[in-house]
């Protein structure tokens, strides 16, 4: 059932690599998307990307039951971040916290622009998202592997989120950075998109950079998520076209 | 931006123009563009000039005129059966707002109904026809087709699950009480 999509775009950069990993700095790791991977979900994905790996779950649209949540006119789309104890190195302390609930609202708030949640009032839409191994840029893992579950779930959409990150590490601008250069680097920036209008959906910046180098890089980052995006694409064909 | 019917499209995916064609089923207008919705089929109907897509994927349980539901009654009235909806039948997915439905005394039955109580009690668990949508979250039902009704009875008066004796009474095999019911033909016991 699982099967590794080769990252043809792997070594073909012009640039000399500096990058731990032997990666050009625009090159992304390798990663694999798999869509409908969960029996009793109504929709779910799961993708790798590096050492990351990252499962999700949609359930919904479904009945809301807090009532003081419940918007009449639309749908509420409510977000999980999850890493499991085992997904790091050290034991993480299970349960939601600071980070998790961030991640979880910014998640929720870079797909909301592309779903049509004015379709189903009263009802809320549930994504779950576990990060089984973590080795940087998770919350771009997920957002690129829930908007798959989403469209696996059958939810009305606009188009397919896609998530990249690209930052600043031993003084160079690269892209899609891994645990050891997002700790020691100099800035990290996640960027979600709508693909095809190219709309930013969300956009964080962690560090130091100059306003050239952040251009550089939010430009990296949007060349990355095309990538991504084409193996969304070839995920949910492979799931479900002939 | 030709699309030809049977092609595989995702989200987002042009269709075509609202000047030619109706967007239908699973598909939205953008900006005088025809997009799809879900990952699907595109179905071409070039007589009545409408796209729609055929989705591949499951989709979310919205009821619809025609659905066969499942569901149970929560209060009988004189002229009227109110039921809380469960699902739709041979649907996996659960409902996407709690719908609550009424099935009138004229649609219970195919024939006249004297007294809405020798059709239904509550409790009842029940298959119904959709007829009608009224607003967000109620729906009017029908149970006049031989398929439909009481799948399974609850004795009025020790709740225990009553057995079928004929084709319009059911009766409970702990206190032998003896009730009406309009009894599906897949009546469960």
């Amino acid at each position: 059932m699982i099967t590794i999509l080769t990252n043809k775009i792997l070594n073909k950069s012009s640039t000399p690599s500096k990058r731990a990993d032997g990666r050009a700095s625009d090159d992304l790791r390798p990663f694999k998307i798999e869509a409908g991977v969960l029996e009793r979900a109504d929709g779910s994905a799961y993708l790798e990307l590096g050492g990351n790996k990252v499962m999700v779950a949609v359930y919904g649209p479904r009945e809301l039951h807090i009532r003081r949540l419940m918007q009449p006119d639309r749908a509420v789309l409510r977000c999980r971040y999850n890493m499991a104890p085992f997904s790091v190195d050290d034991r993480k302390r299970p349960g939601p916290d600071r980070r998790s609930i961030e991640i979880s609202k910014i998640t929720s708030e870079a797909i909301m622009p592309a779903v049509f949640l004015e379709r189903f009032p009263r009802s809320t839409i549930d994504v779950f998202i576990e990060v089984l191994e973590a080795e940087g840029g998770t919350r771009c893992a997920g957002i690129t592997a829930a908007s798959v579950a989403l469209a696996d779930a059958g939810v009305p959409m606009r188009d397919l989120v896609v998530a990249c990150a690209a930052g600043k590490s031993d003084g160079e601008v690269v892209l899609d950075l891994s645990e050891a250069e997002d700790k020691d680097g100099e800035a990290d920036v996640p960027v979600a998109i709508m693909p095809r209008t190219g709309e930013i959906t969300l956009l964080q910046s962690d560090g130091h950079l100059t306003s050239e180098e952040f251009e550089k890089a939010l430009n990296m980052a949007i060349d990355g998520c095309m990538k991504l995006s084409k193996a969304q694409k070839e995920a949910i064909i492979k799931r479900y076209g002939d | 931006m030709k699309t030809k019917t049977g092609a595989f499209v995702l989200p987002g995916d042009a269709l075509g123009v609202t000047e030619e064609y109706d967007p239908a089923e699973w598909t939205f207008d953008d900006d005088g563009k025809i997009r799809s919705l879900v990952a699907g089929t595109v179905s071409l109907d070039s007589k009545n000039k409408r796209i729609s897509i055929v989705p591949k994927t499951s989709s979310p349980a919205v009821l619809k005129n025609g659905d066969v539901v499942y569901g149970q009654i929560s209060e009988v009235r004189g002229q009227r059966a109110l039921m809380r909806i469960g699902g739709i039948k041979d649907n996996k997915r659960g409902l996407v707002t709690n719908f609550s439905g009424g099935i009138h005394i004229s649609q219970a039955d195919k024939g006249y109904v004297a007294k809405l109580t020798d059709e239904f009690r509550i409790g009842d668990l029940v298959d119904a026809k959709v007829t009608k949508i009224i607003g967000l979250d109620n729906v009017d039902l029908t149970t006049a087709e031989n398929e439909l009704g009481v799948v399974k009875a609850m004795c009025t008066n020790c709740r225990a699950y009553m057995k079928q004796i004929n084709k319009k009474e059911v009766l409970c095999p702990r206190c032998g009480r003896k009730e009406g019911r309009k009894i599906s033909s897949k009546y469960e016991g």
